[in-house]
């Protein structure tokens, strides 16, 4: 017989399902033939990898740092600005706090 | 034929006859029963993951919508696609190539195209009742040299099968199989599936030694389903099948195929499988509207074009820039999504992305494919 689970090469649980192969998402819902698929490979013997490895963990919040951080830049530029242009002073603490952002961006 | 003889059989029909030949008759008249078809894109028109598909020979591989080639085991290898080549009066067919040849098939070796249709779409049929009614499929096939192949109806409800061989020769030729009723085992009135129709190109011993009965339903053994005088398609790398006008409809009677628009294909189609993006098809593609839920994380809700047969699976391309977002006057491009299951359904889906992408939150802003590879499918197949 045609073994339906043969073309998974790799699965991570997600949140509600699956992650097949790295790119296709497929929900907990067995009515849904490729988490039929899914279950009958783990059925097999197979543990689906967690859903982020502890670099990947800290690799993510590395990432959502340097988003938080650069929005932060992006919304606070025209202080710098103002002062370029006036020579009105940035206030200390969004100095301070760009110089954070800054700093915590890799 | 006379008006006359139309109002004639008209007349028979708000009588309440129901018999096949009256039905041919108003075959004959034009007057066939809308939606008779029981296949969705018989003649091969919708093709929405792509034309070709090469070095096929194990799994389950979709190309033209709903049908799909599967096997397992063997060295062979074929191609499958989307052919301009067809009789008259369609423009598709599904063609099968041999890539691979192999003249000594394992006794486990199975190879097929197949088409797979819901229960509760088959409920007409009234199988498992006292009152069960007669089936044909038919279809047109063309070959590179005469062969045999088997078509058989696999009920999965009540593992029964029941088998015919056809014909394939060099021309063009319609196969009209008509299959006794069956009045055991009910199909179940719901969305898995109900039966397959596979169209067996190759089977080793394990499917072929037994007793092959044609036309008639029996609880499924494995050696019975196949005809012992199936061709090999992999004994020739020369082998090609083509088959296009695919009609499943009640009754012994084959009634001209029902052709429909390549809109109302691709809709019913779209229930199984749809492309939710495509920067290939429209470069700047849009997914839909997306807000910032916080300063590094982006949803978008995606409405489908039509409701799927249950919560799909998402397949998503990935690469560098591969989408963007605009909003508050600036843009900004990320490499991919993550599917929330959870929070999507048949009817809609919902992406997030929250490693690339940066902003304010309840920022919204239109958000689009940035890159010709950038692709977002939806699969919710039987």
């Amino acid at each position: 017989m045609e073994n339906q689970a043969a073309w998974i090469i790799s699965c991570k649980l997600q949140d509600s399902g699956y992650l097949i192969n790295g790119n296709m998402g497929v929900p907990n819902d067995p009515a849904n033939r490729d988490c039929a698929d899914v279950l009958q490979w783990i059925a097999e013997g197979n543990t689906p990898a967690p859903e982020f490895t502890d670099a990947e963990i800290a690799a993510n919040t590395q990432a959502e740092t340097n988003a938080t951080s650069q929005a932060y830049l992006d919304s606070t530029d025209w202080y710098v600005t103002r002062h370029a242009e006036t020579a009105e002073a940035v206030p200390s603490d969004v100095t301070t706090a760009r110089a954070a952002a800054r700093e915590a961006i890799v | 034929m006379s008006k006359a003889r139309n109002l004639s059989l008209l007349s028979t029909v708000e009588a309440g006859a129901t018999t096949d030949q009256t039905k041919a008759d108003l075959n004959a008249i034009g007057v066939s029963g809308g939606r008779k078809n029981l296949i969705i894109n018989g003649a091969m028109q919708v093709a929405q993951r792509g034309t070709s598909l090469t070095g096929l020979h194990n799994n389950t591989n979709y190309l033209i919508d709903r049908f799909s080639f599967g096997g397992a085991t063997s060295s062979v290898r074929l191609t499958m696609s989307q052919d301009s080549d067809g009789p008259a009066g369609f423009a598709n067919s599904l063609k099968l190539d041999c890539t691979t040849a192999d003249t000594s098939i394992a006794a486990g070796d199975e190879h097929y195209f197949q088409y797979r249709v819901e229960g509760q779409d088959l409920q007409r049929l009234k199988k498992g009742t006292s009152s069960a009614e007669s089936m044909t499929l038919s279809f047109y096939v063309k070959g590179n040299a005469a062969a045999t192949y088997t078509a058989e109806f696999y009920d999965a409800d009540n593992n029964r099968q029941n088998g015919q061989t056809f014909n394939v020769t060099t021309s063009w030729n319609r196969v009209t199989l008509t299959y006794a009723p069956d009045t055991t085992g009910a199909y179940t009135d719901d969305n898995t599936i109900g039966v397959y129709i596979v169209f067996w190109i190759n089977a080793g011993s394990n499917h072929t030694s037994g007793t092959f009965t044609s036309n008639t339903w029996a609880a499924s053994v494995t050696a019975n389903r196949v005809s012992s005088s199936n061709t090999s398609f992999f004994d020739s790398t020369a082998r090609t099948l083509n088959i296009t006008g695919v009609q499943l409809e009640v009754g012994s009677t084959a009634t001209d195929f029902e052709h429909r628009s390549y809109g109302e294909e691709l809709a019913l189609c779209q229930r199984y499988f749809q492309k939710v993006a495509s920067g290939a098809d429209t470069a700047a593609s849009t997914l839909g509207i997306g807000a910032m839920y916080t300063s590094a994380q982006l949803h978008v809700v995606i409405d489908l074009a039509v409701t799927m047969r249950v919560k799909p699976s998402v397949t998503i391309a990935s690469g560098s820039g591969y989408y963007i977002m605009y909003r508050a006057a600036s843009s900004d491009s990320h490499d991919d999504y993550i599917y929330d299951s959870g929070s999507s359904a048949s009817n809609r889906i919902e992406l997030y992305n929250n490693t690339d992408i940066g902003g304010s939150a309840g920022h919204a802003g239109m958000v689009r494919c940035n890159n010709t590879n950038a692709l977002i499918t939806a699969d919710a197949e039987l």
